[in-house]
């Protein structure tokens, strides 16, 4: 009980503080003001400017700003090819630098410093030779150069198997051979995922994919097997891609040769590496019988995708000049050329 | 005039700011750092949430395995229940599902646990191939990986529902070249790491790391403990029957069509083998569901062979034509709700010899 109501006398320190009556309106009116503009953010309908209505409850969920790739290609020397072949050889370490060698070597593609990231084909928990994933020798040959010859800060290599992904790098021998050549392995988790938008792409136009590992990249290379597949015909070095994308991509199936060269368009590589070391000829893309591996002695580079995989549809898969629809499509949406005629070197051993 | 000191503060003497009139400067600095540093925190916070980078972290594998997709718990193996104070109590082994017990022995060890698989999530493990076993009734893939010191052996076993599936999978994978044996129902061929086969409803691949000497005879032992596992449905096909013990055709000639035989997509379901060789002709045959249904196939097919072929002998229930490019020759028949033929006959004696062999054990 304060000393005021103990006596029944006016507290000494009160002051009245008399309100005109202007004062008293204006009040008021800020407070019907206030209640009324309120009262108009929590009831206006959804669609009305300003409006908080949010029936659903949607509307406060964060909304994630789509990311774009950059474009990875570097400009090549003049004169050089655009696909080049290494055959014959005593190893894939001697054919991979052979088939640089028209570019001048790694160090055309990358800088000292950059951040390098490796993308071979890891989708199974299958044993190398069963052809069916990228060859060990060939990741550990790339990853030597670039950390040695081209003196990349780091080499990352990365894929997103369906299958358990451990299994996968484990079973493949991919895991041994990146640690061995010192190239830092990711793996999937769910937050390593990233909206993905890709202008002109019909199917993936908005699409989660494996992001992490492209964080601060400065170049990217893909390293893939060539290998016969079930649904599209062949899967070389533009179906690789199909390995970054998230969600429910086997959806994508039904519609695999647009998609397809829609991975022509999400991914600009700076250098994409065919290995035809072990040719799946049959029963991909998971094989399962060592006799449907055809043993080849051939190591290809381009900066051209869509001819690099034409060349290797027709030589190394053997099936002539029918390409899969893909590789047309791709021509279509302009990220590469489909005749390769006059465009590819055979390096001699 | 009243001391701006509260006697009544014990550890801050100082009035509470909002009685005060004024507020020194180091307080303002120090709010204003306070604030500032909220600031940045709340922004680095927004900035590397979304931007994690484990190549600025120095993560190690081991802990993006942990932190990966794979849910680890699942892999466990699982162990058949067993009753406290049962006789067995505390002695069961791993839960090894549909397979064998001898999965285990020659010191091959199980890694993680048996995997199933159903047509909703067949992708999950063989993306891109999955199509293939789906078209074929596919209903269930029991995997298994097993491991003895570096290596290790894969055994798939994909349930395809009826035999014809199985063995429609099986001639769409083999080689043609390739010898194929038999152990009483199973049906295999050898490969360099292992073996691929059927049995019943079950077409079974093994399939290890590399070629060796262990891995040979853990084949050899899989291959028997398969032999003993039990099949639903029938082990064989009336078709086949018909193709295998009435014109004793040889296993590895034979193989079964689920959908688009003789690239035609009104015509499913059907038997094929080759006869003499991998140039030959073949024979065809197809039950309809009905006379009727036969009555129509027959008819579809002959006008639609009619744009390649011409017609030699052609009736209602049997026509005969020789395709205008190739010069082989084409026969089709129709008995009961059976429809049956021979595609790419050297002459027309052969084609005829072959359609009347049919025939005859159809009926």
């Amino acid at each position: 009980m304060s000393e005021g109501e103990k006596t029944g006398k006016q507290h000494p320190d009160y002051v009245k503080a008399p309100m005109s009556r202007r004062r008293f309106a204006s009040r008021v009116a800020a407070v019907l003001g206030l209640g009324g503009a309120a009262g108009y953010l929590a009831g206006a309908p959804a669609g009305w400017p300003l409006s908080l209505r949010d029936p659903t409850g949607r509307r406060s969920e964060p909304v994630k700003k789509p990311v774009q790739l950059g474009d990875y290609r570097v400009a090549v020397r003049a004169g050089a090819p655009d696909v080049t072949v290494a055959r014959g050889g005593p190893s894939i370490a001697q054919r991979l630098r052979r088939a640089l060698a028209p570019y001048g070597g790694i160090e055309a593609f990358v800088s000292p410093g950059d951040i390098v990231m490796v993308k071979p084909n890891v989708a199974f928990d299958r044993a190398p030779i069963l052809g069916a994933t990228s060859q060990p020798e060939l990741l550990t040959e790339l990853i030597k150069l670039l950390l040695i010859d081209a003196r990349a800060q780091e080499v990352r290599v990365a894929d997103n198997p369906i299958e358990s992904p451990p299994d996968c790098f484990e079973k493949s021998g991919i895991r041994r051979a990146t640690e061995e050549a010192g190239g830092r392995i990711y793996l999937p988790d769910s937050t390593a995922f990233k909206m993905l938008n890709t202008p002109g792409a019909t199917l993936i136009e908005y699409w989660p994919v494996f992001h992490r590992p492209l964080t601060n990249v400065d170049k990217v290379i893909g390293v893939a097997p060539v290998k016969d597949h079930n649904l599209c015909h062949a899967s070389m070095g533009m179906k690789n891609w199909y390995g970054l994308l998230g969600g429910r991509r086997n959806q994508f199936h039904q519609d695999i040769h647009e998609i397809v060269s829609d991975l022509s368009l999400m991914m600009r590589p700076t250098l994409t590496i065919l290995d035809g070391s072990q040719i799946l000829m049959k029963n991909g893309p998971t094989g399962g019988d060592p006799s449907d591996v055809k043993p080849g002695d051939a190591v290809l580079c381009g900066v051209d995708p869509v001819a690099l995989d034409a060349w290797a549809f027709e030589h190394l898969l053997e099936r002539g000049r029918r390409y899969p629809r893909y590789l047309e499509m791709a021509q279509g949406k302009r990220t590469g050329i489909l005749d390769w005629t006059g465009r590819v070197e055979e390096v001699a051993s | 005039m009243p001391s701006k000191y509260a006697p009544d503060h014990v550890l801050n003497p100082i009035r509470r700011r909002i009685f005060r009139r004024s507020i020194t400067r180091a307080e303002m600095a120090s709010s204003g750092v306070l604030v500032a540093a909220l600031f940045l925190a709340g922004l680095w916070i927004l900035v590397q949430r979304d931007n994690f980078d484990p190549g600025e972290r120095d993560v190690s594998y081991e802990a993006l395995v942990a932190g990966s997709i794979e849910e680890l718990p699942y892999r466990a193996q699982l162990v058949r229940w067993r009753e406290p104070g049962s006789a067995d109590a505390g002695a069961s082994g791993p839960d090894l599902g549909v397979f064998p017990v001898g999965l285990l022995d020659g010191g091959w060890e199980l890694d993680g646990r048996v995997e199933t698989y159903d047509e909703s999530n067949l992708y999950e493990k063989i993306n891109g191939q999955a199509e293939q076993y789906l078209k074929f009734d596919f209903r269930k893939l029991h995997y298994v990986t097993l491991a003895r010191e570096d290596t290790y052996l894969t055994l798939e076993l994909y349930d395809q529902a009826r035999f014809r599936n199985t063995l429609g999978v099986f001639a769409a994978q083999r080689d043609p070249e390739q010898k194929v044996e038999t152990r009483g129902p199973l049906v295999f061929y050898r490969t360099a790491i292992g073996a691929i086969g059927l049995l019943g409803n079950y077409f079974f691949k093994i399939t290890a790391s590399a070629p060796g000497e262990p891995v040979a005879a853990k084949t050899e032992s899989l291959l028997s403990a398969l032999a003993e596992l039990e099949t639903a449905g029938d082990a064989s096909d009336e078709g086949f029957s018909i193709l295998a013990d009435g014109l004793r055709l040889p296993f590895s000639s034979i193989s079964f069509a689920k959908e688009n035989a003789l690239q035609f997509d009104f015509l499913r379901e059907v038997w094929f083998a080759t006869v003499g060789g991998a140039d030959g002709a073949r024979v065809f045959l197809h039950r309809a569901d009905s006379e009727e249904a036969a009555r129509e196939l027959y008819g579809q097919l002959v006008a639609e062979q009619k744009y390649e072929h011409a017609l030699v002998d052609g009736g209602d229930s049997r026509s005969v034509m020789k395709h205008e490019f190739l010069g082989t020759w084409f026969a089709v028949a129709r008995r009961g709700s059976w429809l049956y033929g021979v595609d790419g006959g050297a002459s027309s004696q052969d084609a005829g010899a072959l359609l009347s062999s049919l025939e005859k054990e159809i009926s």
